[in-house]
C-alpha cells in the first residue's frame, strides 16, 4: 500500500491563502512565526513576500512536523504576465531566477490542469514584464527549498495572472487577489489530485508497526535502524509479504544480535526470481 | 507518448531538432541552456519519471566515441562505443541505466554529423577492423522512428571499409533496416530472455516471440544477427526454462545467420545497485544475497559457473564455439567481454 503524501501549500499573502483554506476546509493551527492551516492531508503556510521568506516557510513547515520524502509541495499565488488575461492559471514548466541566473524545471508527470509556462522570480515587483513569463517574487526561493525536502517531481508552482500590461499591478487590492485565487481553486485542486497520483507510485513504506515493536524493545542507533528497515524490505521482497518478519528474536540481547540474526535469516532465503503464474 | 521536449539553445535550430519537434505537435517545448540543467540535477526520482519521460534534445560536445576497456572486444578487435542517446524506452529492472542516471528522461544528441566524423577519424587511424557498439546507454532501435538513427548511421558505416557496428536492441522497430540494403558489417544484436523473465523483469519490451519474428525478417533480408543471452537470470527451474527458451530461439532462427552469441550472468555495479534498491525496495531481484567483486554485485562464483557452463553446453548444440563469447563480470556495467570457448 503506497504512503499517503501530505500536501503542503505555500502562499505569500493571506489574501492568497484565504480562498484556499476556505475551499479545502483548513483550520488555523499556528500564527507565529508563520500562519499555518491544516486539514486532512493538507497544510498551508503563509510565507510573506519574497524568495527568502518563501524558502524559510518551506523549511519551517518541513521541520515543524518532520517532512516526509514523499510530501507534495505547491507554491500558489498571483503573478504578472505581459499579455495573458487576468485570472489565467499557469503551471510552471520552468522557474527562472534572473537575478541569480539559475533555472529549475518542474517535472510534470500528469496532464497539466491548465496551460504551462515559465515563471521568472524577481526580488522586486515587476511591471515592465520583460519576457514571455509569469513574473513573481517567490517561486525560485520556494523550489530551491522544497526540492531539498522531497522528490523534484512532487514540487510545483501554480500562478494566477493578476496583472498585465493593460492592468497595472498597483491597481490590485486584497479583495481582487481573493477573487483571482478563488477562480483558480478548481485548477489547484486538480493539480493536488494529479500530483497525489504521482506520489502514489513511490515504493510502499516498511511495515511500521512491526518495526516499531523491534525498535522499542532494543536500543538501535540511527544506522542500525536503517539496516533493520532494509532487512525488512528484503524479507518482504523475497517472501512476497508472506510470513512475519522478526518473529523469533526472543534470544537476542542487543540490537546488534537482532540485526545479525535477521541478516542471517534473510541471506538464507533463496535468491530466485519467480516467474509469473 | 512524449509530451515535454526540452531543447538546448545550441540545437534549437538544428534540422533534426526541428523535425522531431514537428513530429510532436502537442508537446510542450521548454528551452534550456544545457541538458544537464534538466538531466543531472539532484532530487530527481527515476522511478517516477519513468512513468512519463520527457525528451531532451541536446548537443554532445566531446567524448562522443569512447574506447571499450583494453583487451576486450569481439575477436580481440579494437572496440569503441558511442551513445547518440541516453536512456531507454524500456524499463528492464536489471538495467544499470536506472542506477547510473538521476533522470529517466531521454536525451537525444542530435549532432549525428559530429559522431560520424569522430567514427571516420577513428577508422582512419588504422587498417585493422574496428568495432563500434551503439546500444550501451540506450536501445539502438527502440526510438528509431523518432531519432532516424539507423537512416543516418548505417549508410555512414557502409562507407567505412574497416568499421563494424553492433546495433544492440530488444526492439521490433526494424522498418528502416528492412528498407535498406543489408550490410555485412552491421550486426543486429538482440538481447533475448525466456518469456517468464521478459514478463517479470523486462517491462514494456516486446515479448520474445515478437523479437524472434523481427530477427527472422532481418535475417531474411541478409542482416547478420547477434544474440545476447545477457543477463542470464537465476530463475526458479532455470534449466527447464532456459532450455526451452534456447531450443525455441534456434527453432526459429537459422544458426548460420548468427554472427555471434554472448552469454553473461546478471551483475550490477554496487553503487548503481544501491541507487536502484532505493528506487525499488520491493524488487526481489535486488533483495537476495549477492557477492561483491571489484565493485560489482553478482551471483556467487559457483552459481555463475553453473549457469554459464550449462548455457554454453546448450548453445553448443546450435552454434560453433568460435561464435560464442562469455561476458565477464565487470564493474563497468555490460560492455566488457572476453572470449571463452565452452569446455
Amino acid at each position: 500500500m503506497p504512503a499517503v503524501s501530505t500536501v503542503n501549500i505555500v502562499t505569500a499573502l493571506s489574501s492568497e491563502a484565504a480562498p484556499i483554506r476556505n475551499a479545502l476546509g483548513l483550520r488555523r493551527v499556528s500564527t507565529e512565526p508563520f500562519e499555518i492551516y491544516e486539514g486532512a492531508g493538507l497544510r498551508l503556510i503563509i510565507s510573506g513576500v519574497g524568495t527568502l521568506l518563501s524558502a524559510a516557510a518551506v523549511g519551517f513547515l518541513g521541520g515543524r512536523d518532520g517532512a516526509s520524502g514523499g510530501d507534495i509541495w505547491i507554491n500558489c499565488g498571483i503573478a504578472g504576465h505581459r499579455n495573458l488575461p487576468l485570472g489565467t492559471p499557469v503551471l510552471a514548466e520552468k522557474v527562472t531566477s534572473p537575478p541569480a541566473g539559475r533555472s529549475y524545471y518542474p517535472t510534470i508527470l500528469f496532464n497539466a490542469p491548465c496551460r504551462t509556462g515559465t515563471v521568472s522570480t524577481y526580488d522586486h515587483p515587476v511591471t515592465a514584464y520583460p519576457c514571455d513569463a509569469c513574473c513573481d517574487m517567490e517561486a525560485a526561493g520556494f523550489v530551491t527549498a522544497a526540492v531539498a525536502l522531497t522528490h523534484g517531481e512532487l514540487v510545483h508552482v501554480l500562478k494566477i495572472v493578476s496583472d498585465n500590461k493593460a492592468s497595472d499591478l498597483h491597481m490590485i487590492n486584497g479583495e481582487q487577489v481573493r477573487a483571482l485565487i478563488r477562480g483558480g481553486i478548481v485548477c489547484l485542486t486538480a493539480l493536488v489530485e494529479r500530483v497525489r497520483t504521482v506520489a502514489a507510485l513511490l515504493p510502499p513504506p516498511p511495515d511500521q508497526r512491526r518495526l516499531a515493536g523491534i525498535l522499542q524493545r532494543w536500543r538501535f542507533t540511527h544506522s542500525q535502524s536503517e539496516q533493520l528497515r532494509r532487512l525488512q524490505q528484503r524479507y518482504a521482497a523475497l517472501t512476497n509479504g508472506a510470513g512475519r518478519f522478526g518473529s523469533d528474536l526472543n534470544d537476542c540481547r542487543s540490537a546488534s544480535e537482532v540485526l545479525a540474526h535477521l541478516k542471517a535469516f534473510v541471506d538464507s532465503l533463496p535468491l530466485l526470481v519467480r516467474a509469473p503464474e | 507518448m512524449i509530451d515535454t521536449i526540452y531543447v538546448e539553445d545550441a540545437v534549437a535550430k538544428h534540422r533534426r531538432s526541428r523535425e522531431i519537434i514537428a513530429r510532436f505537435k502537442n508537446a510542450r517545448i521548454v528551452e534550456c541552456r544545457h541538458y544537464g540543467e534538466v538531466f543531472n540535477r539532484r532530487q530527481q526520482n527515476f522511478r517516477l519519471q519513468k512513468t512519463r519521460p520527457a525528451l531532451i534534445l541536446a548537443r554532445k560536445i566531446n567524448r562522443r566515441v569512447l574506447p571499450i576497456p583494453a583487451g576486450y572486444g569481439i575477436d580481440g578487435a579494437r572496440g569503441y562505443y558511442f551513445s547518440h542517446m541516453l536512456n531507454c524506452l524500456y524499463d528492464c529492472r536489471y538495467c544499470f541505466l536506472q542506477g547510473m542516471f538521476r533522470s529517466a528522461h531521454y536525451v537525444l544528441f542530435v549532432n549525428y554529423e559530429d559522431f560520424i566524423a569522430d567514427i571516420e577519424r577513428v577508422c582512419g587511424e588504422t587498417r585493422e577492423d574496428v568495432w563500434f557498439f551503439s546500444g550501451y546507454d540506450c536501445d539502438s532501435l527502440a526510438l528509431d522512428p523518432v531519432t532516424g538513427f539507423v537512416g543516418d548511421f548505417v549508410p555512414a558505416f557502409a562507407k567505412l571499409k574497416n568499421a563494424w557496428l553492433e546495433l544492440r536492441t530488444k526492439s521490433t522497430q526494424i522498418r528502416s533496416l528492412i528498407g535498406m540494403k543489408a550490410h555485412s558489417r552491421v550486426v543486429c544484436a538482440f538481447s533475448l530472455s525466456p518469456q517468464p523473465v521478459v514478463a517479470t523483469l523486462e517491462h514494456r519490451t516486446p515479448d520474445l516471440d515478437a523479437r524472434l519474428e523481427a530477427m527472422q525478417r532481418l535475417a531474411d533480408c541478409g542482416w547478420p544477427l547477434g544474440i545476447r543471452f545477457d543477463p542470464l537470470i537465476l530463475i526458479e527451474d532455470f534449466e527447464r526454462i532456459y532450455g526451452e527458451f534456447i531450443d525455441t530461439v534456434f527453432s526459429r532462427l537459422d544458426g548460420s545467420t548468427i554472427h555471434s552469441a554472448t552469454v553473461g550472468t546478471f551483475r550490477m555495479p554496487s553503487t548503481f545497485a544501491k541507487a536502484i534498491t532505493r528506487l525499488y525496495p520491493e524488487e526481489p531481484l535486488y533483495a537476495g544475497r549477492f557477492v561483491e567483486r571489484n565493485g560489482s554485485l553478482g551471483y556467487t562464483e559457483d552459481t555463475i559457473g553453473d549457469m554459464v557452463t550449462w548455457t554454453l553446453e546448450r548453445l553448443g548444440q546450435y552454434l560453433p564455439p568460435k561464435r560464442i563469447f562469455v561476458q565477464a563480470p565487470s564493474s563497468k556495467g555490460g560492455m566488457t567481454r572476453r572470449r571463452e570457448r565452452p569446455s
